[in-house]
């Protein structure tokens, strides 16, 4: 199992994706994005299956950026497949989310996420936000590590 | 050292020693002999032919010079060189030397031989081929010259001829003796190494055969399996014991010989043993399944070992079933006795033979009052110390009996406990023997408790007879009071029954009128004699006034002194009875009816202390009874006063006694429904239980009751027995010609013989014409009928006949009475029981009643908070997606807005980028409204989790942020400290949050702000305050002040949702408080609120 610099965004609103990556690229981080736009397809390219049956799925990603509402499988499900799985289960998630309904706090929690994060309404908090992240997701924290 | 030592060292040096150095070594030794060779040589030839001496020593000085540089060289550690120069050097020199001496004929020439065998002897084959070639050659082409007479001819003589051959003799003789020595060493060794081998084989072969011995014999189960899981090898034990062959146990589908729930002990641990780098694993416990299906527990131990050269599994294990079962079993007993000796309800103590206790149980515990430590591990005879037994005899002949028969069977003594308390012990000792040491068990049987018991027995059988007693004595007063009879009498005979059970020298009922305060004394005995009294007042406060008022029963022993004081008082005017004699013992019982006290009943002895618990619970069920009794006379009393009085009809008299008695059934029932229901017994039954009865005191073929309604002469049987059978006969009506009627109307009882003309012409009237009851078709001969008589009415007749002639005479009548009045009770009850029972159904109805109510109620209201749950449901997800859906846009407007003015920066002018701040400042402030409203309807749902809570500290916290942020802000803020409310923690933070930081923002404009936090107690309320010197607001329009997105100021002026009042009012209101606002423009605000305090609204 190897952990990637790749970074995976979960986001089905098109709007959002583009900020967010804008709002990444404005931060230099240089890793790979990979979108997903549903859970579904998350699940998919996680676990190799579907249009990702020929993905290596022992490149594991750095990161997932996972965003609760989405279409045909909801993040919390998402959140909870993946720590099933054995080999994606580390991946530190941080769920990025425009609500801030506490059942989908204690929900996300209760599914081991690692960080709940409320995207805020203005773009430049929201710059910052990212920022953050990419500053301590992807500079301060030791990824779980090869091996196993 | 020795000459020897030194010799040795030249010729072997240490360096040359060892096998590696065999061919140097020979070279060496060759050397060394070749210079010890040449020197005899040389000196043989000067003595010989000293006339050719120079040429032999030209030829011996080179030769020695080379076997120098040869022992040089091998000490030099160039073994090769050393060789290769004395074999070049020697061939050079024997040339040289055979040439100038006569070529092949001189005997110098077979040294060529020599070196060419040294060569051989070394394992040097092509050297050896290599020099032999050459000296073949230097020979032919030394007979060539030869021949053309190029070389001299040989000088030697046959002398030197000998000499040289001799030493060529000699030296060949010892090459050839190296070459044997070397060969016998190299046998010698082969011959060992052979030995040596089959001797390792042998051994090999025997410690096979052993093991394969021990492997297949040993008693445990030995398995050999390899690492892909095949059994490849077992012992025959393992085939006893699993009962499978090699081909069954390798069958994939043969359940598993190892338990499952052991399975994945063994695949551990053969896990780990393939993992470490031991021979074999520790001890291990599980279980096999055998062919049979029974498990069996084995311990043993895996192996690693190897199967045709593969790593394999040697599992060696023992059936240990047997000890485990014994284990278990041991175990189990050990744990049973325990348990015997811990729960055993008699104390027991194990002590070492000499006395040291070893054990105590708890009942020893219990009783002894020893704690543990004061008993185990001290010697039970240390009398100083233990002090159960003061008896030193005692001690010493239970001793004696143990040492002489090891035991002692019920042996009474008594001891003491903790507290010197002595008790009776029945003791009973065992000697017994644990590991060579003896012990001895004692139990002992408190025989103080069952001496008690016994007592006790005896002592409950007394008073159950005397309960006996008391209750049949209950039975008879009832049984006259339900009579009716005179009160007086009633009364006397009352106190005639009781004077053998209860001891007394009066005996007084007196009756008291509430409204009037009169008292009566229908009887009062003193003394031996009865007393007559008028009606007077009670007297207050007195003995009588105390029992009246408080409705108790009283029991007052009076001490000498009191009776004493009593009598120097001598207040005789207020005594009753025998005014010269003074009760020492008085019982006292309320009569009491309906709640009310209508007098006391009392016994008295001039005896100290007569009375007990026992006494009164008699004289209270008497009262009670009495109190039925006289009521029922007085409300008789007034009934027949009344009746005399408005002279009304018979009828009228019937129905009102009718009514009273309904009345007093009525009150006596609420007065105690418990008491009744247990005396009320169906009549059916009950009649049926007398007819079982009088059949057999008197004869019998009919047996009815006939029960008159007086108000319209309807007669009903309760029972109809007629030969044989019951019958179960109509209501009928109520002919006044018949015996039945007669009855009734004279109130006696008749007895009727007919004879048997008259029954012949009774037969002879046609059926229809006189009623007949039961079997129509007979006519009984002999008729007794008797009136049941209550409270002075005739209610029905009780009657028995026969088909006999002359079946009774005057005895049947009595008893026939006798059972009248009996009979008399039980309709009376019957008819109270009746009542109550109408009365209960109308009350279990509108128990039914209400309860349905209360179920509709309940549904109604669990329909409610159905469609409020549903409601509310709606409503979360209504704000779950106002969160989500409302606040994305907003962010891609905020977003894209922000992205348009970064890329294209130059391409806007001022005032498109002025619209684009604007745009964005707009979505977020709409960002901001979403959440505030969120927010307040968070408020709504949120659950009350109520407790008491300092305001003033989280006050404080709000204006320590407010500073934090606007540092340059002077504000003075008064806190009034430790305010406290009950209230939930987080929606009054919210609350507060919102008034103090509404006063923070009103006051910005003011020179020197002030706000204030405090709280008054107005009206038993607590009222809170939040005040400041802001702009404050008009009070006109106070009432919109709490409606969302009302505001009161532009938001230029102050910014704000307009939700953040509507959140405080919302907290407040679940809270169950309420909120104002006072103030005016310039003037300042202040707002109040109120909490409900422990009255939750969820």
């Amino acid at each position: 199992m190897k952990h990637n610099k790749t970074i995976l965004l979960v986001e089905d609103n098109p709007d959002d994706e583009v900020l967010t990556l804008r709002a990444l690229r404005r931060h230099h981080v240089a890793n790979e994005i990979v979108v997903t736009r549903d859970g579904a397809e998350a699940l998919d390219y996680l676990l190799g299956t579907g249009t990702y049956a020929a993905r290596d799925v022992t490149q594991i990603p750095q990161l997932i950026l996972l965003d609760l509402k989405l279409p045909k499988v909801d993040g919390l499900e998402v959140l909870r497949r993946l720590r099933q799985n054995l080999y994606v289960r580390n991946v530190p998630v941080v769920v990025m989310t425009t609500s801030d309904e506490e059942q989908d706090r204690i929900q996300s929690y209760d599914l081991h996420a690692n960080s709940f994060i409320r995207k805020p309404v203005d773009f430049n908090e929201f710059v910052e936000v990212i920022r953050q992240i990419g500053l301590y997701w992807l500079m301060l924290n030791e990824p779980p590590g090869g091996g196993d | 050292m020795s000459w020897q030592t030194s010799l040795e060292r030249i010729i072997r040096p240490q360096s040359l020693r060892g096998d590696q150095n065999a061919v140097a070594r020979r070279v060496y030794l060759n050397a060394w002999l070749g210079i010890a060779v040449t020197m005899i040589y040389g000196i043989g030839w000067m003595i010989i032919v000293p006339q050719h001496g120079g040429r032999a020593f030209l030829f011996v000085v080179p030769l020695i010079g080379l076997y120098g540089l040869v022992l040089f060289l091998i000490r030099k550690n160039h073994p090769e060189l050393g060789l290769h120069l004395y074999l070049a050097g020697g061939w050079l020199l024997i040339t040289i030397g055979t040439a100038t001496t006569g070529g092949t004929r001189a005997p110098a020439f077979g040294i060529y031989t020599l070196l060419v065998m040294f060569a051989a002897l070394l394992g040097r084959w092509r050297l050896a081929f290599f020099y032999g070639f050459l000296s073949l050659l230097a020979g032919a082409l030394m007979v060539f010259f030869e021949e053309r007479g190029f070389i001299p001819p040989s000088l030697a003589t046959p002398l030197s001829a000998w000499l040289t051959r001799a030493i060529i003799m000699i030296l060949l003789s010892a090459v050839v003796y190296f070459i044997a020595e070397d060969l016998n060493q190299t046998y010698q060794r082969l011959q060992k190494e052979l030995e040596e081998r089959k001797r390792t084989e042998d051994a090999l072969r025997e410690s096979e055969a052993r093991y394969r011995n021990v492997f297949e014999f040993f008693p445990d189960v030995i398995l050999i399996q390899t690492l892909d899981g095949q059994i490849v090898h077992m012992n025959s034990a393992a085939q006893k014991q699993i009962g499978l062959t090699l081909s069954e146990i390798n069958d994939p589908h043969r359940t598993a010989i190892i338990h499952p729930e052991d399975a994945p002990l063994i695949s551990n641990a053969i896990r780990d043993l393939l993992k470490s780098d031991k021979t074999c694993t520790d001890l291990i416990e599980n279980r096999f399944i055998d062919q049979s299906g029974q498990t069996r527990w084995y311990s043993g131990i895996i192996l690693k070992t190897s199967w045709e050269g593969k790593p394999a599994l040697q599992f060696v294990t023992r059936d240990i079933t047997a000890s485990k079962m014994s284990e278990t079993r041991l175990r189990e007993n050990e744990a049973k006795f325990r348990a015997i000796f811990e729960l055993a309800p008699y104390g027991i103590i194990i002590q070492r033979q000499g006395g040291l206790v070893t054990a105590v149980n708890q009942a020893f515990i219990a009783e002894s009052g020893y704690t543990l430590d004061q008993v185990v591990g001290h010697n039970l005879f240390d009398l100083e110390r233990i002090t159960l037994f003061r008896d030193p005899s005692v001690i010493d002949s239970m001793r004696q009996e143990l040492s002489q028969t090891g035991r002692i069977s019920n042996f009474q003594a008594t001891v003491h406990r903790a507290d010197g308390h002595p008790f009776d012990l029945l003791l009973s000792s065992q000697r017994f023997e644990v590991e060579e040491e003896f012990y001895v068990m004692t139990i002992g049987v408190d025989i103080t408790r069952l001496k008690q018991a016994e007592a006790d027995v005896r002592a409950l059988n007394a008073e159950l007879e005397q309960q006996a007693t008391r209750l049949s004595i209950l039975n008879e007063v009832s049984h006259d009071i339900a009579a009716l009879r005179d009160l007086r009498t009633i009364l006397r005979e009352t106190f005639k029954k009781l004077t053998p059970i209860l001891p007394m020298d009066a005996f007084l009922v007196i009756l008291y009128d509430p409204q009037s305060e009169e008292v009566t004394y229908p009887l009062m005995y003193d003394n031996g004699q009865f007393w007559d009294y008028a009606p007077s007042i009670l007297t207050r406060p007195g003995m009588m006034s105390r029992v009246i008022d408080s409705g108790e029963t009283l029991i007052l022993n009076r001490t000498e002194a009191e009776i004493a004081e009593i009598r120097a008082r001598n207040k005789r005017e207020t005594r009753v009875g025998d005014v010269d004699r003074v009760s020492a013992s008085i019982l006292m019982s309320p009569l009491s009816v309906g709640g009310g006290v209508i007098g006391v009943i009392s016994v008295q002895s001039y005896t100290l202390d007569v009375y007990t618990e026992k006494h009164r619970e008699l004289l209270d069920d008497l009262a009670y009874q009495i109190a039925v009794a006289v009521n029922n006379a007085r409300l008789y009393d007034t009934a027949r006063k009344e009746l005399a009085e408005k002279r009304m009809a018979e009828e009228e008299i019937r129905v009102l006694n009718a009514d009273l008695r309904e009345k007093a059934a009525q009150l006596a029932t609420i007065n105690n429904i418990a008491h009744e229901i247990s005396a009320l017994t169906d009549l059916g039954s009950t009649l049926r239980r007398t007819l079982a009865k009088l059949k057999l005191a008197l004869p019998l073929d009919v047996f009815f009751v006939a029960l008159v309604n007086p108000a319209n002469e309807a007669v009903t049987f309760p029972i109809m027995y007629d030969d044989g059978q019951y019958y179960d006969q109509p209501t009928g009506s109520l002919s006044r010609a018949g015996l039945t009627a007669q009855v009734v109307r004279t109130a006696q009882p008749v007895i009727l013989n007919r004879t048997e003309a008259e029954l012949q012409a009774r037969q002879n009237v046609p059926q229809g014409t006189i009623t007949r009851l039961g079997n129509t078709n007979r006519i009984s001969a002999s008729i007794l009928m008797a009136p049941l008589i209550l409270g002075g009415e005739v209610i029905g007749v009780i009657s028995v006949q026969s088909y006999t002639l002359n079946a009774y005479n005057t005895k049947h009548i009595e008893l026939l009475v006798g059972v009248a009045s009996q009979v008399v009770v039980a309709v009376d009850n019957a008819n109270l029981y009746d009542s109550l029972r109408k009365e209960l159904t109308v009350r279990q109805q509108a128990e039914q009643d209400l309860f349905q109510l209360n179920a509709e109620l309940e549904h109604r209201v669990a329909q409610r908070t159905a469609q409020l749950e549903s409601t509310n449901r709606e409503l979360e997800a209504f704000s779950y997606s106002v969160s989500h859906d409302l606040r994305a846009p907003l962010r891609s407007i905020d977003g894209f807005s922000q992205a348009l003015l970064e890329d294209y920066e130059t391409a806007l002018d001022a005032a498109a980028r002025g619209y684009l701040m604007r745009v964005r400042f707009a979505a977020q402030r709409m960002g901001t409204m979403i959440d505030a409203l969120l927010t307040l309807s968070r408020i709504t749902r949120a659950h009350l989790n109520l407790q008491s809570v300092n305001l003033s500290a989280i006050v404080r916290e709000i204006i320590d942020a407010l500073r934090d942020e606007q540092p340059t802000r002077s504000v003075e803020v008064q806190i009034a400290p430790d305010v406290q409310g009950m209230c939930d923690p987080r929606l009054m933070q919210i609350a507060l949050q919102n008034l103090i930081q509404n006063a923070w923002k009103y006051t910005s404009k003011q020179e020197t702000a002030r706000i204030e936090f405090g709280c008054r107690k107005i009206d038993h309320e607590t009222v809170y305050h939040v005040t400041d010197n802001g702009v404050g607001f008009d009070m006109n329009y106070v009432d919109k002040l709490f409606t969302a997105f009302q505001r009161l100021h532009a938001e230029q002026e102050f910014q704000g949702t307009g939700i953040g009042l509507a959140t405080v009012q919302r907290v407040i209101h679940r809270h169950g408080g309420r909120i104002w606002a006072e103030g005016s423009v310039a003037q300042g605000a202040t707002f109040y609120f109120t909490l409900m305090p422990g009255e939750a609204k969820a």
